[in-house]
């Protein structure tokens, strides 16, 4: 192993060129490992983000029933469903919340306040309301309805319309059908608030947002509401699984009798620039090896022109050939350990700085014209684990050896004969 | 009743019949022609010869550093081809540089130490470093230079770790291209005496290619060639 030994001497005497080793090699492992770290961790926030976010496809139709709404629920490609059963309804002994602006027609103050009647509807999950999961709607107190309720009788209310009728979690409110000839008492499970303002001219209390109150869809079919979604929304995991959706959706309902929208905004701005940083960062670590390969080969080549009466010398001592290439792949691969470890310590940084700013860029493109305040993108998710760094020195390794297995062909072309000069 | 015939020892070094020619695509140059020589152990050689002579070119196919493009050479009575240059150069044979040749990233000591543990050489007392510092003494180097690196000596005594790392290499054959050209007299003189030591006391054969007659007349036997040929001095 003394070839060992001399690729030592030869990288503690040889500083400069040590030191360009270790600045190009410290160069090629930090982008490399950047551009992994980066690539998993988009990886992973690309599948949160898919199970997060997903895609909303809704089905509306006359065709449309409880039961090929949980039918087309148990799809595979479901993650999450919710149909919506829109009613209006007087509930007795419960004051609805009115407008404070004069109704068309009559003079301020008449008495046509406070008729048409509550907002009900029918749900499995609140959470895959437009108004809650964009944040517009919040739970102030108890919970929102999920589909363990099933056909429970709970309601969700609206903090306002709470207020007025100094309602609480666990109080009981009269909900009646919709042609008023039955009632039944529900238990208030949640309250929620609505950020939104009234509308500036007088509008019918069941329009009004105080007076929205959500229960689940089967047990409001039991008061009398019906079996017949006005719509059903599907969160799927990507756009791709749509066309799926809509052959089983085709299947149950017919060709013609029903719509099929999908609303994949939030998919393509948040999954979009994910997979589109993670596609760059693939390719950005092919271009890395490629070129680290080719600038540490051109050195290394130089290095060993150089060094051409050295191998002579060796030669003419009776040192194998693969002992001189194995000296020149060990001085090459010896710098690799530092710079990985330097590498180590500014990888993780590089990747979530470079990792943020391309997807703020992504996401720019994917979302131009819109207002960029709503958007506040990073790359989390970005943890370093030995299987990162082990790829990062492999490919290091095979960096080196194709360095040094390239000029390495001219060594085993040299002969020992070329260190004597001719001085006949 | 059989007679045993004596054995006959063959020469250390024996050309046969040996041509050279180097050849670049529009010339041909034969350097050596038709070299008929043996080299014995304990006997100390110089080659002398005018400029393109074929001095070097000898040298180099008698160190296996090369092989004639016609006729044999054979160590021991073994033909290079059969033996191997590599293991030639590794165990048989060693060679002092013009150039000295010597690994520029190392001190003087380790230049000698890298030449004893490339070859395998193991010296009589078992330790390498201490029979390299006895070495380089010998050349006239003392320890503190030994420590130096190789660059930061003079010629002369780049030139005497060149001689040390050669001798340091324990071979059966030495050979040397032109050891003393950098060295002052006492040196030379001293350098000379090293070669006949070598042959005559541990019967190596040591060939030196040299223009210096001063160091030719001090040698066993002489050897002239001209014009590829050797005009005087052919076995």
């Amino acid at each position: 192993m003394n070839f060992v030994k001399r690729a030592a001497f030869s990288l503690g005497a040889r500083r400069g060129k040590t030191s360009l080793l270790l600045g190009i090699f410290l160069v090629v492992c930090t982008l490399l490992l950047g551009g992994f770290l980066l690539r998993d961790a988009t990886t992973r926030q690309e599948a949160e983000a898919q199970r997060r976010i997903g895609v909303d496809v809704t089905v509306r139709g006359a065709k449309l029933t409880s039961h090929t709404v949980d039918t087309l629920g148990s799809s595979p490609v479901v993650q999450r469903y919710n149909p919506v059963l829109r009613g209006v309804s007087k509930p007795p002994g419960l004051p609805l919340v009115t407008s404070n602006l004069p109704k068309p027609g009559r003079p301020e103050g008449g008495s046509d306040r406070g008729q048409d009647g509550l907002a009900v509807n029918g749900i499995r999950d609140s959470g895959m309301l437009l108004d809650f999961s964009t944040g517009r709607s919040t739970i102030v107190a108890g919970r929102g309805l999920t589909s363990q309720d099933n056909a429970r009788k709970v309601v969700l209310v609206n903090q306002r319309l709470a207020a007025k009728n100094h309602l609480k979690v666990g109080d009981t409110v009269p909900l009646a059908s919709p042609d008023g000839k039955h009632t039944d008492s529900f238990t208030v499970a949640g309250v929620y608030e609505d950020s939104r303002q009234d509308p500036p001219q007088w509008v019918a209390p069941s329009e009004l947002s105080a007076n929205q109150v959500y229960a689940p869809a089967a047990a409001l079919s039991v008061l009398g509401f019906g079996t017949k979604p006005d719509e059903a929304v599907f969160k799927i995991r990507s756009p791709e699984q749509a066309r799926q959706l809509h052959t089983e959706a085709a299947r149950l309902l017919g060709t013609d009798g029903f719509r099929f929208d999908i609303n994949d905004k939030a998919y393509r701005d948040q999954v979009l620039p994910l997979q589109r940083v993670g596609t760059f960062t693939t390719a950005l670590v092919w271009l890395i090896t490629l070129s680290g390969a080719v600038i540490l080969t051109l050195i290394v080549t130089m290095t060993i022109r150089d060094r051409r009466d050295e191998l002579g010398m060796l030669l003419a001592l009776g040192e194998k050939k693969w002992k001189l290439i194995g000296q020149h792949t060990v001085e090459v691969a010896a710098v690799l350990l530092p710079a990985l470890a330097l590498a180590a310590l500014a990888g993780q940084s590089l990747a979530h700085h470079a990792g943020t700013m391309l997807l703020v860029r992504e996401q720019h493109s994917v979302t131009a014209g819109q207002n960029p305040a709503d958007q506040n993108p990073t790359v989390s998710n970005i943890r370093m684990d030995i299987g990162d760094l082990g790829k990062v020195a492999a490919i290091g390794l095979g960096i080196a050896l194709v360095a040094t297995a390239v000029p390495g062909i001219g060594i085993l072309r040299l002969h020992p004969r070329s260190i004597l000069t001719d001085t006949e | 009743m059989n007679q045993t015939a004596p054995a006959i020892t063959p020469p250390a070094l024996q050309f046969t019949d040996v041509s050279h020619v180097y050849q670049n695509q529009r010339r041909r140059t034969t350097v050596l022609k038709q070299i008929d020589l043996a080299f014995e152990r304990g006997t100390f050689y110089t080659v002398l010869g005018p400029s393109g002579s074929g001095k070097t070119t000898l040298l180099s196919l008698a160190s296996g550093l090369d092989s004639p493009t016609k006729g044999t050479i054979r160590f021991d009575g073994q033909d290079l081809a059969e033996l191997g240059l590599g293991r030639y150069r590794n165990k048989h044979a060693a060679t002092v540089f013009q150039q000295y040749n010597l690994l520029t990233y190392m001190t003087a000591l380790q230049n000698v130490i890298t030449a004893m543990e490339i070859t395998g050489a193991k010296p009589a007392t078992g330790r390498r470093k201490a029979h390299a510092l006895e070495l380089l003494a010998k050349v006239g180097l003392d320890p503190d230079t030994a420590d130096r690196n190789v660059l930061k000596l003079s010629g002369g005594q780049q030139q005497r770790v060149a001689i040390a790392r050669a001798l340091a290499c324990d071979v059966d054959i030495l050979f040397a291209d032109e050891p003393t050209g950098n060295l002052d007299e006492d040196t030379a003189d001293g350098i000379i005496g090293i070669f006949q030591e070598l042959a005559h006391t541990q019967n190596k054969c040591v060939i030196v290619v040299t223009h210096s007659q001063t160091l030719a007349a001090r040698s066993d036997r002489t050897l002239t060639l001209r014009k590829g040929k050797v005009a005087v001095g052919a076995a």
